[in-house]
C-alpha cells in the first residue's frame, strides 16, 4: 500500500472530499441501530487507515479536508444525502464479520464504495483492489480457504458478475464460502440513460445461480440486512460455498428514511452435522476388524484440531492414510501419511474409509483415456466402502462437478470434522486387547515402508538434476532448502509440480498448503493468491506459488493487486512455454486419428514470441527476475526473490522448466 | 496451403526451442530429436524423469530398446499408440534407443541438497542378521514378497487367476517384469515402492523371470 502503487488513490480522494459530508452526518452508530460486531471506537476520524492518510498528507489534492478529518457541515442544498443506505451495508458487512472486500470499481456501487471509503474508512471491511473481477472473486476463495473467513467480492451488475464467474465457480467446486455482492439498479425508472440499461439485469443472480448455493435480491434496506447475514450463515455452514445478495443501487445511494426502524440481526451459527453413536459405533467395528484398514481423505481437513483427529484414528487402526491433497489434511511426515501418488495402494485395502472425498467413484474404480473408454473397479468387489461427506447435502443439477454416482457400502452425510471425535471414540470402544496386538503389528511395516517411499523420492529427484531447462524435481528442492525454516505455506496446487513438494517438503501444519482450483479454470492459480496470501500475512506467513505460464498470462494482472498491497509471494513461474495439458491432449488426437502426430504445438504452445513473464512482473510493480535456464542460477535467484519476501512484498522468478 | 504454412511457421519454431534449451542443437533424425519432435517428452519429460500425472519415469529404469519398440507398437496403459504409418521403424528404434540410454540421476548422497534431503528422511534399516547365505536370504526374500504382494492375483506358484500366468512361454527379462512392477498396466496395483521396496525388486523380478522359464508345474 505504497503511493507508487495507488494509482486509484486520487480518484477515490475526489470522491472522499465531494462524499466526506455525508459520512461525518452518520456517525457508525449512527440512530437506534446497534451494531455490535463493530469496533465502536475506531478512531477513523483521527488515525485513517495507511491509503487514506497517504491521501491525506496530499495538500494539492485533499482542498478543504483538515488533515485526519472530513468535513463535519451538513449542507441544506437538496443534492446533499444524509446517512446514506450504503453506510448501513457497511455496517452489516461488519455484522457478518467481513473483514475485506475485492473489488474492481464500478459505478452501480459507487455508493457502496464511498461509504467503505469514508465511513468504513478503509478498514473492517477494508478495500482489496483488483483490476479484473475475476480477481477479486478468486482472491475471496483463497482467502477463505487459508482463513477460514468469507472475504465479500463486490461486482459491477450483469458486466462484472460474469467476469467474476469463472471463480465464483472454481470456489463453488472448492467448497470455499464467499461473500458476492453484485451491485445493481433494478428500477428501471431510475437508471441513467445508456450504460446503466446495458448494465442493468432483471435478475442478476441467474447467470451464476447453478452455481452458488444461495442468492436473495432485496428491495429493501432491512431486507439487505437479513439476507445477507443469512446468506453468509448458509454460506459458513458445511458443505461451504459461495452465496450472492443483490446490493441495488438505490438503496445505497438514497437516505436512510428511518435508521430506528433497521435492524441487523445476529447470525446464528449452525452446527454442522456429525455421526450418530450407532452409525459411528458400526463403523468402528468394521474398521477395528479388518486387517488391512486404509483411509482416503480429501476434501476434510481445516483446522489443527481436525488434523489431530484424523492422525488420531488412523494411529488407533494404523490405518495409511492417502492424502488426495484437495486440503492439507494429513502430514506426509507421519508413518501413515501417503501422496497422491501412492493411491494405488487403496487396491490393497479390505476396508476403505473415503473421507470427503472429491470423486469417490474414481477412487475406487480405473479410467483410461483410450478411444473405447473403459471404467473398471480396481478396489476388489469384497472391500468394504464407507464413505463420509458433505456431498449429498447441498447438490446442484446442471454443473456436473457431483462426478459419477458411487454407491458405498455405508453412506454418512456428515462434516468430517464434526463426525471424527464420535467414530474416535467409538473405535477406542471397540479395539479389544486381541485386535490391539494385531494392529500394533502393522506398525513397524508401515514406517519403514513411509521411509521406503521418501528415500526413494529424494532417489528419484536426482533425474536430471544438472539439466535445462530445469527439472520440477530440482526447483522443488532448490525452493525447500531456502524456505524450510522460514513461516512458508504453499498456495497452488502441489500437484501441478509433479508432486514434488508432497514428496520432498514437510506437510505438517493445515495451513501449509490448500489444493488447487477445482473447478480447474485456467487464472486461479496467480489470482487466488492474492486473498491466500493475505490471510497468511496476516498470520505473520508469506507464500510460495509454483505459478504456471499459461495460468499467468490469464490473468496477470493479479500481480498488481499483490504489489499493491504488498502481499509477500515468492512467485515461482513453471515456464514450460505452453499450455501443456492441451499439448497431452492434441497429442492424444493426433496418434488417435494417425495424422501429423508432430503437430500438436499449434495452438497449445506459447512460444513465438516467448514470453518475458519477468518484464511483465516488473510492469505490474513486482521485483522479477528470469528468464532462468541454468539450474545452477536457480540457487542465487530464489535467496534474491526470498529476500524481497521477506522484506513484506512480492518478487517473481521466471525460471525455464520441463513441461511437468 | 494456408494451413500448412502456419503449421510449419508454429511447428519449426517449436522445434528449434526444444533443441536450443539444450545447447547444441542435435541432429534431426537424432533419437534425441525424434523424441522431442514426436512428443514423448511431453508426458515423460525431456530427460525421462516423468510426471506425476502425466506419464512415468524413463530414465535408468534398465529397458532395452526392443522393448521400448514394442510397447510403443502396442502400449498396455494410457499411452498413445504409434503405429508405423506415422512413425516409421526406423525412426522408433531411434528413439527407443535413446530412452533406454537414458541415464539415471546420480546418487542422492553426491548431490549436497539431496543429501540433505536424505538426512532427514534416515538411512535405510540394515538387513537382519543371519546364518544363512546372502544369495538364500535374498531368494527367501523374494519368495515372501511373491507370496504376500503377488500370489492374490498370479497364484502361489504363477499359475494365475485374476491376474494372468507368469509361467510358461513368459519371455519377459526381470528388466521388463521390473518396469511392469513399477509401471504397472491397468488393473494391476502399483506395489513400489510400498508394499515392495525399490530395493527388493530386482530380486523379486529374478524370482518371477525364473517361473516364467520354468518347466515345473
Amino acid at each position: 500500500m505504497t503511493d507508487s502503487f495507488d494509482p486509484l488513490r486520487r480518484l477515490l480522494l475526489k470522491g472522499s472530499v465531494i462524499a466526506g459530508a455525508g459520512a461525518a452526518a452518520a456517525p457508525f452508530t449512527a440512530g437506534a441501530v446497534e451494531v455490535s460486531g463493530a469496533p465502536k471506537a475506531k478512531p477513523k476520524l483521527t488515525a485513517p487507515s495507511p491509503r487514506l492518510a497517504a491521501a491525506e498528507r496530499d495538500p494539492v489534492e485533499t482542498g478543504p479536508v483538515e488533515t485526519g478529518r472530513l468535513p463535519t457541515d451538513k449542507p441544506d442544498d437538496e443534492e446533499y444525502v444524509a446517512d446514506p443506505g450504503s453506510d448501513f451495508m457497511v455496517d452489516v458487512l461488519r455484522k457478518a464479520g467481513i473483514k475485506h472486500v475485492a473489488l474492481m470499481p464500478g459505478s452501480t456501487f459507487r455508493g457502496l464504495q464511498e461509504s467503505l471509503i469514508n465511513y468504513a474508512h478503509d478498514e473492517n471491511p477494508d478495500i482489496i483492489v483488483c483490476m479484473h473481477e475475476e480477481v477479486s472473486a478468486a482472491a475471496a476463495h483463497g482467502y477463505a480457504k487459508v482463513s477460514g473467513e468469507m472475504m465479500a467480492c463486490l461486482v459491477h451488475s450483469n458486466v462484472g458478475l460474469q467476469h467474476a464467474s469463472m471463480a465464483i465457480y472454481d470456489a463453488w467446486c472448492d467448497k470455499a464460502p464467499m461473500l458476492v455482492l453484485a451491485a445493481n439498479v433494478l428500477d428501471a425508472t431510475q437508471r441513467r440513460p445508456g450504460v446503466e440499461w446495458v448494465h442493468a439485469q432483471e435478475d442478476v443472480a441467474s447467470m451464476v445461480r447453478d452455481f452458488i448455493k444461495w442468492d436473495d435480491n432485496p428491495v429493501s434496506l432491512q431486507h439487505f440486512a437479513e439476507s445477507t447475514i443469512r446468506a453468509c450463515q448458509y454460506a459458513r455452514t458445511p458443505p461451504y460455498a459461495p452465496v450472492l445478495v443483490v446490493a441495488d443501487a438505490d438503496l445505497q445511494e438514497h437516505s436512510i428514511p428511518d435508521r430506528s426502524k433497521l435492524s441487523i440481526p445476529n447470525e446464528s451459527a449452525v452446527v454442522p452435522p456429525g455421526i450418530d453413536p450407532a452409525t459411528a459405533q458400526s463403523v468402528a467395528k468394521a474398521l477395528v476388524a479388518a486387517e488391512k484398514p486404509m483411509i482416503a481423505v480429501d476434501r476434510a481437513i481445516r483446522s489443527k484440531e481436525g488434523m489431530a483427529n484424523l492422525v488420531r484414528l488412523a494411529e488407533l487402526l494404523n490405518a495409511p492414510v492417502v492424502d488426495l491433497a484437495a486440503r492439507m489434511n494429513m502430514p506426509n511426515t507421519h508413518y501413515l501419511g501417503r501422496t497422491p501418488g501412492e493411491r494405488n495402494m487403496l487396491t490393497q485395502a479390505d476396508v476403505l474409509l473415503g473421507l470427503e472425498l472429491v470423486d469417490p467413484w474414481g477412487v475406487v474404480n480405473s479410467y483410461a483415456d483410450l478411444n473405447h473408454r473403459s471404467g473398471k473397479r480396481r478396489i476388489p468387489e469384497t472391500t468394504k466402502t464407507i464413505m463420509i461427506g458433505t456431498a449429498s447435502l447441498a447438490p446442484k443439477a446442471n454443473v456436473q462437478d457431483v462426478q459419477r454416482y458411487f454407491s458405498p457400502d455405508v453412506n454418512i452425510a456428515a462434516d468430517v470434522e464434526a463426525g471424527l471425535p464420535a467414530l474416535i471414540a467409538a473405535v477406542e470402544q471397540a479395539i479389544t486387547p486381541e485386535r490391539r496386538a494385531v494392529i500394533a503389528a502393522r506398525e513397524a511395516p508401515l514406517r519403514a515402508a513411509h521411509a521406503e517411499i521418501r528415500r526413494a523420492a529424494v532417489q528419484a529427484a536426482s533425474i536430471g538434476w544438472d539439466a535445462s531447462p530445469i527439472t520440477s524435481a530440482r526447483l522443488s528442492v532448490e525452493t525447500w532448502d531456502v524456505i524450510k525454516d522460514e513461516p512458508w505455506a504453499l498456495v497452488s496446487d502441489p500437484q501441478m509440480v509433479s508432486s514434488w513438494p508432497l514428496r520432498l517438503w514437510d506437510f505438517t501444519e493445515p495451513w501449509h498448503h490448500i489444493g488447487g482450483a477445482a473447478g480447474f479454470g485456467v487464472g486461479y492459480q496467480i489470482s487466488a493468491s492474492v486473498g491466500s496470501t493475505l490471510a497468511h500475512k496476516e498470520a505473520g506467513r508469506f507464500t510460495v506459488n509454483f505459478q504456471g505460464d499459461g495460468d499467468l498470462l490469464m490473468l496477470p494482472m493479479a500481480l498488481w493487486s499483490l504489489a499493491h498491497h504488498e502481499l509477500p509471494s515468492l512467485i515461482l513461474v513453471n515456464n514450460n512455454k505452453a499450455w501443456h495439458q492441451e499439448v497431452m491432449h492434441i497429442q492424444r488426437m493426433t496418434n488417435r486419428r494417425n495424422r501429423g502426430i508432430d503437430r500438436y504445438g499449434i495452438g497449445t504452445k506459447i512460444t513465438d514470441p516467448e514470453v518475458d513473464h519477468a518484464a511483465i512482473a516488473r510492469g505490474f510493480g513486482v521485483w522479477a527476475e528470469g528468464p532462468i535456464s541454468d539450474p545452477n542460477k536457480l540457487r542465487g535467484a530464489l535467496k534474491r526473490a526470498l529476500a524481497v519476501v521477506k522484506s513484506g512484498k512480492p518478487a517473481l522468478l521466471d525460471i525455464v522448466m520441463e513441461p511437468r | 496451403m494456408m494451413k500448412r504454412l502456419l503449421a510449419a511457421a508454429v511447428t519449426l519454431p517449436m522445434i528449434a526451442v526444444a533443441a536450443t534449451v539444450f545447447g547444441s542443437e542435435p541432429p534431426a533424425q537424432s533419437g534425441r530429436a525424434l523424441y522431442d519432435r514426436y512428443g514423448c517428452y511431453a508426458c515423460h519429460g525431456y530427460v525421462g524423469a516423468g510426471g506425476a500425472m502425466s506419464g512415468p519415469a524413463l530414465a535408468g529404469r534398465g529397458f532395452n530398446a526392443g522393448y521400448v519398440f514394442d510397447y510403443a507398437r502396442a502400449p498396455k496403459g494410457v499411452m498413445p499408440l504409434y503405429r508405423k504409418s506415422v512413425l516409421p521403424d526406423a525412426q522408433l528404434s531411434r528413439i527407443a534407443e535413446f530412452v533406454a540410454g537414458l541415464p539415471a540421476g546420480k546418487p542422492a548422497a553426491q548431490i549436497p541438497e539431496l543429501a540433505r534431503l536424505q538426512a532427514r528422511v534416515g538411512e535405510p534399516p540394515a538387513p537382519a542378521a543371519s546364518n544363512a547365505k546372502q544369495e538364500d536370504r535374498i531368494e527367501l526374500a523374494a519368495k515372501a514378497q511373491f507370496a504376500g504382494q503377488c500370489a492374490a492375483c498370479h497364484g502361489s506358484t504363477g499359475e494365475g487367476g485374476a491376474g494372468p500366468t507368469l509361467r510358461g512361454g513368459q519371455a519377459r527379462t526381470a528388466a521388463q517384469i521390473m518396469a511392469i512392477i513399477r509401471n504397472p498396466p491397468q488393473g494391476m496395483p502399483q506395489l513400489t515402492p510400498h508394499p515392495i521396496p525399490d530395493a527388493d525388486l530386482p530380486a523379486l523380478a529374478k524370482y518371477v523371470e525364473g517361473l516364467g522359464t520354468s518347466t515345473k508345474p
